[in-house]
């Protein structure tokens, strides 16, 4: 079981298969941290990769495709955002919604746009990048620093999202926004600007999880095919305790349990193999129990701020 | 869709153009577990029925992304709107299709890989096991590493089949051979699709059979990348891959075009419709990759002549 | 507000989401008229499209009041689905290992099993929550996905009938299936059953004791501690009430629909319970109605695409844009009175904070 080129594949798997769950708990944590549920992070997936998939095929540049993704998930936090502060529905019901109406558009335009072949239309996306001398090193190296570019993008904007969120004076008024948003009123800090802009960048960032699987992993939009990625980071996102870089572990916890998977079941075919699927959850649960993941979301986390109501 | 099938099915209606559509058979309908643009099962499936009811001149329709729940409603909604035929799209809608059959005694009902048939009720599938044994020869006689793969959704009879054929033929080739097994749960998901090829290419196959609908895909981005072989499935994958040592062409547009033809004439029994190697409409291997030598090519075309003349029979049936 | 404007308000929004989705449906190259008609029409006036949707209202009302009496507790039941799977799976075991009793006696102890499934998989989240301050959510998600492949295996192993061509048990016997309410159809007496259990819990909530201390915890823990009602028992009650619930909506998908437990025999119902739940305002008198309304606009989303061909995706942005608008109507405007309704349909998500606040007082 430690035989280094399982080891290799096995992270390799890890960041392949954690990166899309990691870049949408992210999103998830910055919209929590500001008061608002984004439980839409499943159709905003499935809008990055549609708008990525548009984006590539059209012009044949994964960066742009890259950048329509962005700005699809942009558009849908900001939708999300609409219906949660201005409409105050309640959000869980909007994002559920959300995920809805995504995942009906993005079919929809996929067949405009692909036509009947839009499950084989290949588009150009993002080789791997080799980090010089640390791709090297033997087990980490082809593993972790033989990536593709959006993976290193992943553990750049947690660690940027940990220090602004943590240390920056902006982050501090974005949590207290989220813990307690009479009082960031009171201290003059633009409430639902605030939650606005948060939402929206997390509509983005769970976005850049669809545009990693169109242009990092397939190459292709398929229908659906967030396959649940969405709600998988929603459990990272507590697990992690609602810090960007703890629900990027958590989510990359989920890629391992995933990633490892396969590799049992080859050692133990008798085994059915349904007990190996549910492992990365059984062991989520287990971590949970262990670690004690107590409620500790931001206090005012789902209701709407009401001005009038001060 | 490449051109090939589109003169394949343009030759087969006009091959098998005898009678003609009967007065009564006007309207046949399918219904499908999953999306019309899968690149699979799904896709085959609305592909037959349109293509054939241009070709002989009846109306279509189809319903997709039928679920459990929703299957045995779906059915009736059909047979109440009077149409001549209703399918179901696998073997998930026996069940459901036997129930509402009972019901509606006047319209004929298919079960696309189905187990069960009655009065009004036909099956149509293959004889999975025997392709997938000539699969399985081919990727046992070109495995330098002595270790090929398989990589399946669901684990029932349509791909428990496929998977013992495959192993059946393998170890006839090479006795040597391991084959790996991997069951993903899933048809569609890409990525997994991927994952799971990667994980058996680094287990050391290097021949690798993947069986879903969309999630093939992904399977078949691992083979490219890591540089071993593939095996298709549906469709002569070597022109979309060039790592595809042969097909397990299960022409399920071919095969439907049959029983729509006797449909078409009034002549559907409530039997099963088995295609095997012996009807090359619906079920044939596709082109071999340039490295497969002469010697293995033959055998083949033994092996596949003594299916056809019934001297070599591969379980299970 | 007063009902009368609540209800121009859902049916405004109504209006608007089928605008909205009008258009898409001229984009792809129909006509809305004609498909709104079907969607209707069929859903609720036609005796064949009627039945259809009471048929899926079934296992939605059990569902949306799965949701409801944990949510009035102060607990997110996301676990639905899960219950669901369960449930089938336990009802499915009695009933085939059970197959001679008299039907008087064979379906209620199926019922009973089903709910004991269901009991079981929401105690797991409900003892996390109670006495380790888990966050349910989270656990009752997963336990979604585990519960799905454990059914799974069970119809593709132990299970799996023979000869079966995909994972699916035995039938079940005869008697032991749901009785038909509506002749030559497949609408069961599923509903009837939900009907009965949401009258009974809007009793139970209302005039009695027990209800009304789920009801305080659910509203203001603080007090009702000050009150000495014990939160543990009440939350872990609920959940497990929610639980017994969902369980059952899996049993009559099982002896009221299908016949045998199937893989992946509920599609998503469980999420559906929580739409319900919320369009019905927690109110369990109520959620035979959104359950009704939500199973008809599924079920006519199908006949629109069998009837006119309108493109399936076009359908689901369609049934989306309806939730958002009728949700977005059922916000109390800005200067009505905090209603205690009001808080509970905002506040309730993910555990409400004040259970965190009071962990630490």
């Amino acid at each position: 079981m430690f035989d280094p080129v399982l080891l290799s594949d096995v992270l390799a798997g890890t960041a392949r298969l954690g990166t899309p769950i990691a870049f949408a708990a992210l999103g998830g944590v910055i919209a929590e941290r500001s008061g608002l549920y984004n439980i839409g992070l499943e159709g905003q997936i499935l809008a990055g990769a549609l708008g990525a998939a548009a984006g590539s095929f059209a012009t044949g540049s994964a960066l742009i495709g890259l950048g329509c993704g962005v700005i699809c998930g942009l558009i849908s936090g900001l939708f999300l955002g609409y219906m949660s502060i201005r409409l105050r529905i309640n959000q869980l019901v909007g994002g559920i919604a959300l995920n809805l109406l995504l995942a009906g558009l993005t079919a929809f335009l996929s067949r405009q746009i692909f036509g009947a072949q839009a499950g084989g239309a290949r588009v150009e996306g993002f080789t791997q990048l080799h980090i010089p001398l640390l791709s090297d090193i033997p087990v980490l190296g082809p593993s972790l620093f033989s990536q593709d570019p959006l993976f290193y993008l992943l553990i750049g904007i947690a660690v940027l999202a940990w220090c602004w969120l943590m240390k920056s004076h902006k982050g501090l008024d974005l949590r207290a926004v989220g813990e307690n948003p009479k009082a960031a009123d009171l201290a003059g800090v633009p409430v639902l600007r605030m939650q606005y802009l948060a939402i929206s960048v997390s509509g983005a960032l769970a976005a850049l999880a669809g545009v990693h699987l169109v242009l990092s992993q397939v190459y292709v939009f398929a229908e659906g095919m967030s396959a649940g990625k969405g709600f998988i980071a929603l459990a990272a996102i507590i697990l992690g305790r609602w810090s960007p870089i703890g629900a990027v572990c958590a989510a990359l916890f989920f890629g391992f349990c995933d990633a490892a998977q396969f590799k049992l079941q080859f050692s133990s075919p008798e085994v059915p193999y349904q007990l190996f699927l549910i492992l990365p959850y059984i062991a989520s649960l287990i971590a949970l129990v262990i670690l004690g993941a107590k409620a500790s979301a931001p206090a005012s986390v789902g209701l709407p701020y009401d001005r009038e109501h001060r | 869709m490449t051109m090939k099938h589109i003169v394949l099915a343009g030759l087969a209606a006009l091959m098998l153009a005898g009678p003609a559509a009967s007065d009564d058979f006007e309207r046949a309908a399918i219904v499908m577990p999953g999306s019309i643009s899968d690149n699979g099962w799904n896709q085959a499936g609305f592909e037959g029925l349109t293509q054939a009811g241009e070709a002989l001149g009846f109306e279509t329709a189809f319903s997709e992304s039928v679920h459990q729940p929703e299957q045995i409603e779906v059915l009736s909604d059909y047979a109440r709107r009077g149409y001549d035929l209703v399918i179901g799209h696998g073997g998930e809608f026996q069940d459901a299709v036997e129930r509402v059959a009972a019901r509606f005694p006047e319209t004929k009902f298919m079960v696309n890989n189905g187990l069960g048939t009655k009065e009004n009720v036909a099956n149509a599938d293959f004889y999975f096991s025997q392709i997938a044994y000539l699969m399985g020869y081919i990727a046992g006689s070109m495995t330098q590493s002595d270790m090929i793969g398989i990589i399946a959704a669901q684990k029932f009879k349509f791909t428990t089949d496929t998977v013992a054929g495959y192993e059946a033929g393998a170890k006839a080739a090479n006795p040597d051979v391991s084959v790996l097994v991997t069951w993903t749960g899933d048809w569609d998901d890409i990525a997994k699709g991927k994952e799971a090829a990667l994980n058996q290419i680094s287990q050391g196959a290097d021949v690798v059979w993947p069986t879903m609908d969309s999630a093939t895909l992904g399977s078949m981005q691992a083979v490219q990348e890591k540089g071993v072989y593939g095996i298709g499935i549906y469709r002569d994958a070597i022109n979309e891959w060039p790592e595809i040592l042969q097909s397990a062409i299960l022409d399920v547009r071919g095969n439907m075009h049959s029983y729509l033809e006797r449909a078409a004439a009034g002549e559907l029994d409530g039997v099963l419709y088995r295609a095997d190697m012996s009807n090359e409409l619906a079920m044939r291997i596709g082109s071999f990759h340039p490295d497969i030598p002469v010697e293995v090519v033959d055998e083949v075309a033994k092996l596949i002549d003594a299916m056809k003349s019934g001297a070599l029979v591969v379980e299970p049936q | 507000m007063n009902s009368v404007t609540m209800q121009c308000r859902v049916a405004a929004a109504l209006l608007m989401a089928l605008t909205v989705g009008g258009f898409l449906i001229l984009f792809d190259g129909h006509n809305p008229f004609e498909a709104y008609k079907v969607l209707f029409f069929d859903s609720f006036l036609n005796y064949w499209g009627f039945s259809n949707t009471l048929v899926k209202a079934s296992p939605m009302l059990l569902a949306g009041l799965a949701v409801i009496i944990p949510m009035r507790a102060g607990v997110f039941n996301i676990g639905g689905e899960g219950q669901i799977y369960i449930g089938g799976l336990f009802g499915t075991v009695f009933a085939l290992a059970v197959p001679d009793l008299p039907a008087v006696l064979g379906v209620p102890l199926i019922f009973l099993a089903a709910a004991i499934g269901g009991t079981f998989w929401a105690a797991i989240p409900a003892y996390l929550k109670a006495y380790r301050g888990t966050n349910e959510v989270i656990v009752t998600l997963l336990m979604n996905f585990v519960a799905i492949h454990i059914v799974s295996y069970a119809v593709a192993g132990p299970l799996l009938a023979e000869g079966a061509p995909y994972p699916y048990s035995d039938e079940v016997a005869e008697a032991y299936r749901l009785p038909i309410v509506m002749p030559r159809s497949d609408a069961h007496a599923g509903f009837v059953f939900g009907l009965a259990m949401a009258l009974i819990l809007y009793f139970w909530l209302r005039f009695t004791p027990s209800g009304f201390q789920l009801d305080l915890v659910g509203r203001n823990a603080r007090a009702a501690a000050y009150a000495g009602v014990d939160e543990k028992k009440t939350i872990i009650r609920a959940m497990l009430i929610g639980g017994s619930l969902a369980g059952m909506a899996g049993a009559i998908e099982v002896i009221g629909l299908k016949y045998r437990l199937f893989h992946l025999f509920s599609d998503g119902y469980g999420y559906d319970g929580i739409v319900v739940a919320f369009l019905a305002a927690l109110n369990p008198i109520v959620a035979p109605l959104t359950a009704l309304f939500l199973a008809g606009l599924s079920a006519g989303a199908g006949t629109m695409q069998r009837a006119i061909g309108v493109d399936s995706s076009v359908i689901e942005v369609v049934e989306g844009l309806v939730v958002v608008f009728v949700a977005a109507a059922l916000v109390a405007p800005r200067n009505s009175s905090k209603s205690i309704l009001k808080n509970l349909l905002i506040g309730g998500l993910f555990g409400h904070p004040k259970h965190n606040k009071k962990k630490e007082a």
